[in-house]
């Protein structure tokens, strides 16, 4: 195989428009919130080094651009993606009652071999709130989970930094194990890097 | 505090900031056009499509996706629409489902649809194709490594969102056989079917392309105005028939024999120049589909820059007076600058899409068997050209085809997708490219039969410098029109149809095309002309190649905003520095090395090229 020189990790990130999917990003990659309410516009994916036990990845974040607002998320960016977090808002009822079908609409579009072991994170977010506010108890968000096939659940507060970190442990340990699984059926073609940065891509002249 | 500036562009006065003008940054002394990574905009959005925009766009093509982030990252409120469920419109990669719905809105002339006709899909075993292991491409094209789109790709960032793959093998159908092509110092030294006389005069013309700009070089091309490229190498250069069909065909990809002499050469260059750039190869293609796919990394490099995206979205009618545009969906958009429309998804009842004169007519075929013999080491691609007379039918335009392989990502393993394409009109195009492929169809089962034995001699092999071995093509050619093959070849899929384009061969798009100037009425007697002020983008052209895309997008930019100034005027951050997996050099300097590089490896082949024979 070739030389890769790191492993790259593709995490995407699904959910209903402001479920705060960009601030969980922002929070674990930069650990910065924004108390304003942005929509997304300017995100793209971010790239956060990471050690997992003894290995060196690189994990990358893509953002939904706001497409996913008139479900306009186009099968590219769906493509080569080790794990799936989905995202709900737990003042959001709708948010919530949606992760299903972006379970479902991220099976069908990034066509993936073996669906039944593909990795998804399932994330509870906003738990900053006053309890009165909150309308989905984790234990309701537990028995969907455990339904949608034992998916691994976390509650957090982008907000407050709450559980973020540990959130994005299991996202990053599923997708290295998911990479990994994948790396003996690559097929034989190598992607040119297209980078012009003086050692010509991957001529291997 | 306040000051005057003059307006550089009068029709965007009102626009709003430019994604770089709005951020923060730019209080704290930055420079203006730097755009950090994941920033927002200030006021949130609403579920609804938006009320107004500058620029509407529909049709989610290259062209206009190109175009949808130029104006997104200049700051233009673009809604970007598309009617289809998928991007890409007339250039989109689909799915087999996808494929058969396509086909029958085409003969349905279903609105949406405009463009294409003539549409025949054969599919002898539908339960044998799992539609999702497929992409197949409505315009399949591959893109040189030295070119305006490569160069926009890295600038923009959108092929970070890509991945591509390098195609190497060319090979000419000459004698009844694949030659592959030899464009290296080492190839046509090797080649034993070459005399030593014609080595010398592919190499004295190899050398001239690269001396093409010199004064006495265009002064020479000048006085052969009249005559033909095949004339000029034949007459100049004493080159004979095969290595004329290499040149015009092969490494210039024309789709015509009908070819100025600048034109036919400055393609052959085109090929000599994107070699060693990126690697030892002149193209690449990206991976799971062609234009389909980059449309869709220009899409979402507009959709980071604030545009909004909405498929499944038709136009209906756009009133001049009114500036409302209506929607399929219902809904309505108030546009305070242009409407461009793709002519595939003309509003209904469109009075002024542009007349296409031109045709192409495409044959794609997934065929069961991997097609490895055409392909070069580690690669899973290669082009096949039939020049112009070399089939039963006496074609008069050559028949283009582009072999993906399964690690293209655009089929299962052990498949192979196969796309003919010529200019030819009409029945005539169809027995062309049917002829096309039956000799394809031999040539892949004698090449990929275990047991098929030529006699060949020792010297007939060849050993390169490198350890490969060459066998001696002429004598392969004369034993393959004995071959009877074993086996059939499994055709899995096959789908034939016309696409219609207003762009001629080797045409550079003319910007009068885009002209909506002229004063058109904007009613009729029974009412508004639903598109009298709608710019129409064009059909893909005839190109195989990407080349032409961005003056497309380039034209239709400058007819909205002005001028193309600031087309993609964007310096994207740098990433942290201590980050080397995303190693990211800033568009501007990218630019600046390739602009060396261009001259350096044009001097490096010059030296290469510099020696007696």
């Amino acid at each position: 195989m070739s030389s890769r020189k790191k492993t790259i990790l593709k995490v995407i990130i699904l959910g209903d428009s402001g479920v705060g999917k960009t601030s969980l990003m922002q929070q674990f990659i930069n650990g910065k919130f924004s108390n304003q309410y942005k929509a997304t516009i300017g995100a793209d994916f971010l790239p956060k080094d990471l050690a997992i036990d003894d290995k060196q990845v690189t994990m990358q974040i893509w953002d939904t651009a706001g497409q996913e607002r008139f479900q306009s998320l186009g099968v590219a960016f769906y493509r080569g993606s080790d794990c799936c977090v989905l995202v709900y808002d737990v003042t959001n009822t709708k948010s919530f009652e949606s992760i299903s079908s972006w379970k479902d609409e991220f099976l069908v579009q990034a066509n993936v071999k073996d669906p039944d072991n593909f990795p998804f994170v399932v994330i509870g977010n906003k738990i900053d709130v006053e309890e009165n506010k909150r309308l989905i108890s984790g234990k309701k968000a537990q028995a969907l989970c455990a339904q949608l096939g034992n998916l691994p659940y976390f509650e957090t507060s982008a907000k407050e930094a709450v559980n973020v970190e540990q959130a994005f442990d299991v996202v990053a340990r599923n997708a290295l194990q998911q990479e990994e699984s994948l790396e003996f059926a690559d097929d034989y073609t190598d992607a040119v890097n297209i980078h012009v940065d003086g050692d010509n891509g991957s001529c291997a002249c | 505090m306040s000051y005057v500036t003059e307006p550089r562009r009068p029709s965007m006065v009102d626009r709003r900031p430019s994604m770089a003008e709005r951020r923060p940054s730019m209080a704290n002394g930055r420079k203006p056009s730097v755009i950090p990574q994941l920033a927002g905009i200030e006021k949130p959005i609403s579920p609804q499509t938006p009320e107004t925009c500058d620029v509407l766009i529909c049709g989610t093509g290259l062209v206009e996706s190109i175009l949808a982030a130029a104006l997104a990252w200049q700051g233009s409120n673009v809604l970007h629409v598309d009617s289809n469920p998928y991007y890409g419109d007339t250039c989109a990669t689909l799915t087999i489902d996808q494929l058969k719905d396509w086909v029958h809105s085409v003969n349905q002339h279903t609105p949406g649809f405009q463009g294409f006709s003539k549409a025949l899909l054969y599919i002898p075993r539908p339960q044998d194709l799992v539609s999702r292991d497929y992409g197949i491409d409505l315009t399949p094209r591959v893109v040189f490594a030295r070119s305006d789109l490569m160069s926009l790709l890295t600038k923009s960032r959108v092929h970070m969102y890509l991945e591509f793959q390098s195609l190497s093998n060319f090979h000419t159908f000459e004698n009844d056989s694949f030659g592959k092509l030899q464009t290296s110092k080492e190839d046509i030294f090797t080649d034993q079917s070459l005399s030593l006389a014609t080595k010398r005069h592919l190499m004295k013309f190899l050398k001239f392309i690269f001396e093409y700009d010199s004064l006495d070089n265009l002064a020479l091309v000048e006085s052969y105005k009249d005559k033909s490229i095949q004339d000029f190498l034949q007459d100049r250069f004493k080159l004979d028939g095969p290595q004329i069909n290499e040149l015009v065909y092969s490494l210039g990809l024309s789709a015509s024999p009908d070819i100025s002499i600048p034109e036919g050469l400055s393609r052959i260059r085109r090929y000599l120049v994107s070699f060693n750039v990126l690697g030892q190869f002149p193209v690449l293609f990206s991976k799971y589909g062609g234009p389909g796919e980059v449309s869709q990394g220009f899409c979402r490099s507009a959709a980071v820059a604030g545009s909004t995206y909405k498929l499944n979205c038709a136009l209906q009618s756009f009133d001049p007076k009114t500036k409302l545009a209506k929607f399929s969906d219902g809904t309505s958009a108030h546009v305070t600058e242009k409407v461009v429309c793709s002519p595939s998804q003309a509003p209904p009842h469109a009075s002024y899409v542009p007349e296409m004169k031109y045709e192409i007519t495409r044959l794609i075929t997934v065929v069961k068997k991997s097609c490895r013999e055409w392909m070069a080491e580690n690669e899973t691609a290669a082009i096949v050209v039939f020049p112009t007379a070399s089939l039963s039918t006496n074609n008069k335009y050559p028949v283009q085809v582009l072999i993906m392989g399964a690690g293209t990502g655009t089929c299962p393993v052990n498949q192979c997708v196969w796309y003919l394409s010529t200019i030819q009109k009409g029945e005539v195009a169809r027995k062309d490219l049917e002829a096309a492929l039956l000799k394809l169809e031999d040539s892949i089962l004698r090449e990929s039969e275990d047991g098929f034995d030529v006699s060949l001699d020792p010297e007939d092999i060849i050993v390169k410098p490198d350890g490969a071995t060459v066998i001696n093509s002429v004598k392969l050619g004369k034993s393959f029109k004995d071959f009877v093959p074993k086996e059939k070849l499994q055709y899995l899929f096959k789908l034939c149809f016309t696409q219609h384009t207003a762009v001629p061969p080797f045409g550079v798009v003319s910007s009068s095309l885009f002209d909506t100037s002229a004063e058109k009425p904007t009613t009729d007697g029974s009412g508004v002309i639903p598109d009298s002020t709608v710019i129409y983008s064009n059909m893909p052209s005839t190109e195989i190649s990407y080349d032409g895309v961005v003056t497309e997008a380039k034209l239709l930019y400058e007819k909205i905003v002005g001028s193309d100034d600031d087309f993609f005027d964007v310096d994207f951050e740098n990433e942290d520095e201590d980050n080397d997996t995303l190693t990211d050099v800033a568009a501007g300097d990218e630019d600046a090395i390739i602009d060396d590089d261009e001259e350096e490896h044009s001097k490096a082949f010059k030296d290469e090229m510099d020696f007696d024979l």
